[in-house]
């Protein structure tokens, strides 16, 4: 994954809650053409935000293709129609755990603690925001020994990402070889 | 005679243009330059009427698309010539060396700043209307700067108008967004995304001010305004560099404007860009995300930067075969080595793998014999990171359709660079076409592949690899023909040392004939 920020920075308006969504039709419309324009490369993306499943093959899709800003946007835009996808919530306080952003995991972190207080998850990723920010003391109580919470991996997508590394590997040495030539 | 041209079907020049260009003449001839601040109200005004005057032109021009005639053209290039002429006259009202004290620091800035905001918007037309871009505005910007900063005018608050809009704005963030243009212009913006653009950045002025020391936090752009030849560039160790420009601030602006969509809201909600369709907006936040991914991933590699400059020759090919055979004819995914070695590299038993070294052999081989013919020379107007600009004949031209494949040799004995055919312009002035190409890959590589079926039936195929930046590796695609996508085969490929067996994923780009789909990797050896 790349280490681009998802965010560039924390602004307290990550995710638009319902008050903020368009009511007007022209206003809506809008976004629902900004979403098919933006999202092209799926089919009927705008209406397709409340599938959980197809929202998070699409991410990972996008994470796959190094735009890791696109998908956040996505994961974002699909909590906007409907915020009780918990795996959407997950998927992005993890991409911003490993893009390093302590700002945007911090605010997302939050939010999912306000939207599912009792949920298992919420200790992952305290344990997450210690290791992010080791001195912040909201989560200094967290449990450390929770490595990789793989939350998102759907099951379906197995794939060795050994084997394109090394093929990633492998092509960057032979462009080397030709700009250094 | 410079009141607002009738409109008609098509864009025409008319008396009314000619009237213009003639008021501007005189208002040349008339300015008494050694009173800067008169001259440069004159000026303003002069601008003012020049924008309601030719504003349906421009729209007209912008919104027009690919169905552009040659007098369409023609008035495009009129706007351009306009911009130019006044920015000249602004420029030669400035006080250079004239002292400033406190009471005319505001009256004096004004000079300046309209000159550097008419050099951008002289820039920036050149581009829309596909002329070549102005090689000295670079020095006069700097100039202007410089010149701004040494009188203590470079900070001080202003307002200017664009397009009826008044903008508060310093002569600092006007001179960044004349650099910024002139980087993220290069040859492959389209001339209405180009137009948002500039809304956009007049719109983010606040975020458009420089450093005097490298920045700390996040990717920046350099400046070094003792170099006339450079604007805006990545900043190297042990390169010479006055001023800085960190990115954050124009990513969190690109937020903004993001969330603004997402609210339903155009952003920014004025000038011409208003009118296009939201697909130009959503290009234009697709065009800044890849621009800044690249500043970020580059920083620091001074290697990796085009070391030319516009107005040298190149040599382009085009199309898939072509450039798979004669372009990348010396940038293979095998390496000399591999080949003398193959005996070491294929395990025993691995036919398949012998096979494909002997036949990557071969085609090795066969590119020292062969004679290396490209195209004829084509001019390179200017280069980014992310695009390039060439000029060439009308007949040459024919070849490089839209979306097509080109492959572009900059240097002589240095790999050859892999784009699409984004946008293309024939120019009026020179009978030139100017085509716009948006690179896919600095260092494409060519690879001998073998399609295999279940039968283990071995089939030779193309293949062109674009390597991604993600060292996961799943941002790695492959370029092959429409046929062998469409056939959905197994590929085997040997790669430096190592053997693959590939499938090829999602389709991420396409054209005539050609596909460039995610690589997915079965098996490696």
């Amino acid at each position: 994954m790349s280490s681009s920020p998802i965010t560039a920075g924390s602004t307290g308006d990550l995710i638009l809650d319902e008050s903020r969504l368009p009511r007007d039709p022209a206003a809506r419309r809008l976004r629902e053409r900004y979403i098919a324009a933006r999202f092209a490369q799926f089919p009927n993306p705008a209406q397709a935000l409340k599938n959980t499943s197809n929202v998070l093959r699409w991410a990972q899709e996008l994470l796959d293709d190094d735009e890791p800003r696109q998908a956040a946007e996505l994961l974002q835009m699909a909590l906007e129609e409907s915020p009780m996808q918990k795996p959407l919530w997950l998927f992005l306080i993890e991409l911003a755990y490993v893009a390093g952003d302590p700002g945007t995991f911090v605010e997302l972190a939050d939010m999912f603690r306000r939207r599912f207080p009792t949920a298992e998850e919420n200790a992952v990723a305290d344990s997450l925001g210690r290791r992010l920010l080791p001195n912040d003391p909201r989560f200094a109580h967290a449990e450390a020994a929770i490595l990789a919470p793989g939350w998102t991996t759907p099951d379906s997508e197995l794939r060795d990402a050994l084997r394109q590394r090394k093929l990633h590997q492998s092509l960057v040495d032979a462009m080397t070889r030709l700009q250094s030539r | 005679m410079s009141s607002i041209p009738p409109v008609g079907p098509g864009l025409q020049l008319t008396r009314y243009h000619s009237g213009m260009s003639d008021k501007h003449s005189a208002l040349d001839q008339s300015l008494d330059k050694k009173n800067a601040h008169e001259s440069a109200l004159a000026v303003g005004k002069a601008l003012r009427e020049f924008e309601e005057f030719s504003r349906g032109d421009r729209e007209k021009f912008l919104q027009g698309g690919l169905a552009q005639t040659g007098s369409d053209q023609a008035v495009s290039e009129w706007v351009a010539e306009r911009y130019d002429h006044l920015a000249r006259i602004a420029r030669s009202v400035v006080p250079y060396d004239q002292a400033i004290d406190e009471a005319q620091r505001k009256s004096a800035g004004w000079a300046w700043a309209l000159a550097v905001l008419l050099t951008g918007h002289a820039s920036k037309w050149r581009k829309i209307a596909g002329l070549r871009a102005d090689t000295a505005a670079r020095g006069r910007l700097h100039k202007l700067f410089v010149s701004a900063t040494l009188a203590g005018v470079h900070d001080c608050i202003l307002e200017v108008m664009v397009d009826r809009r008044s903008i508060e704005t310093t002569i600092e963030s006007l001179y960044v967004r004349a650099l910024l243009l002139e980087r993220f212009a290069s040859g492959n913006l389209a001339p209405r995304r180009l137009e948002i653009l500039d809304s956009w950045l007049l719109e983010w002025m606040g975020s458009l001010w420089l450093a005097r020391e490298p920045i700390a936090d996040g990717p920046s752009l350099a400046i070094n305004t003792r170099n006339p030849n450079v604007g805006l560039t990545r900043h190297a160790a042990g390169e010479k560099a006055d001023y800085f420009l960190g990115m954050r601030p124009l990513q969190r602006q690109l937020d903004r404007a993001v969330r603004d969509f997402r609210r339903g809201i155009i952003f920014p909600g004025w000038g011409i860009g208003l009118v296009f369709r939201v697909e130009e907006h959503v290009g234009v936040v697709d065009f800044l995300e890849r621009e800044f991914a690249i500043i970020e991933n580059s920083s620091g590699q001074k290697g990796k930067r085009f070391a030319v400059g516009g107005g040298s020759a190149v040599t382009a090919f085009a199309g898939f075969n072509d450039i798979y055979s004669r372009a990348l004819q010396r940038q293979s995914t095998l390496s000399a080595s591999n080949v003398t070695e193959s005996g070491a590299i294929n395990a025993p038993g691995d036919a398949l793998s012998a096979a494909a070294s002997r036949r990557a052999a071969l085609s090795e081989t066969g590119s020292f014999v062969e004679q290396r013919i490209g195209r004829q020379p084509v001019h390179l107007l200017d280069i980014s990171e992310s695009g390039l600009g060439l000029e060439m004949s009308t007949e040459d031209a024919a070849l490089f359709e839209v979306d097509e494949l080109i492959a572009v040799r900059i240097e002589a004995d240095k790999p050859c660079v892999l784009g699409v055919v984004a946008r293309k312009t024939t120019t009026q002035q020179r009978s030139m076409v100017t085509v716009g190409v948006r690179v896919i890959a600095k260092v494409p590589l060519r690879a001998t592949l073998e399609m295999l079926n279940d039968r283990l039936v071995r089939q030779p195929a193309k293949g062109i690899f674009v390597t991604g930046n993600a060292e996961h590796g799943f941002a790695d695609s492959i370029i092959v023909t429409e046929a062998v996508y469409k056939a959905n085969p197994t590929l085997s490929v040997m790669v430096a040392a190592g053997i693959f067996h590939l499938r090829l994923g999602r389709v991420r780009q396409q054209g005539p004939g050609w596909k460039m789909a995610a690589v997915e990797v079965r098996v490696a050896h």
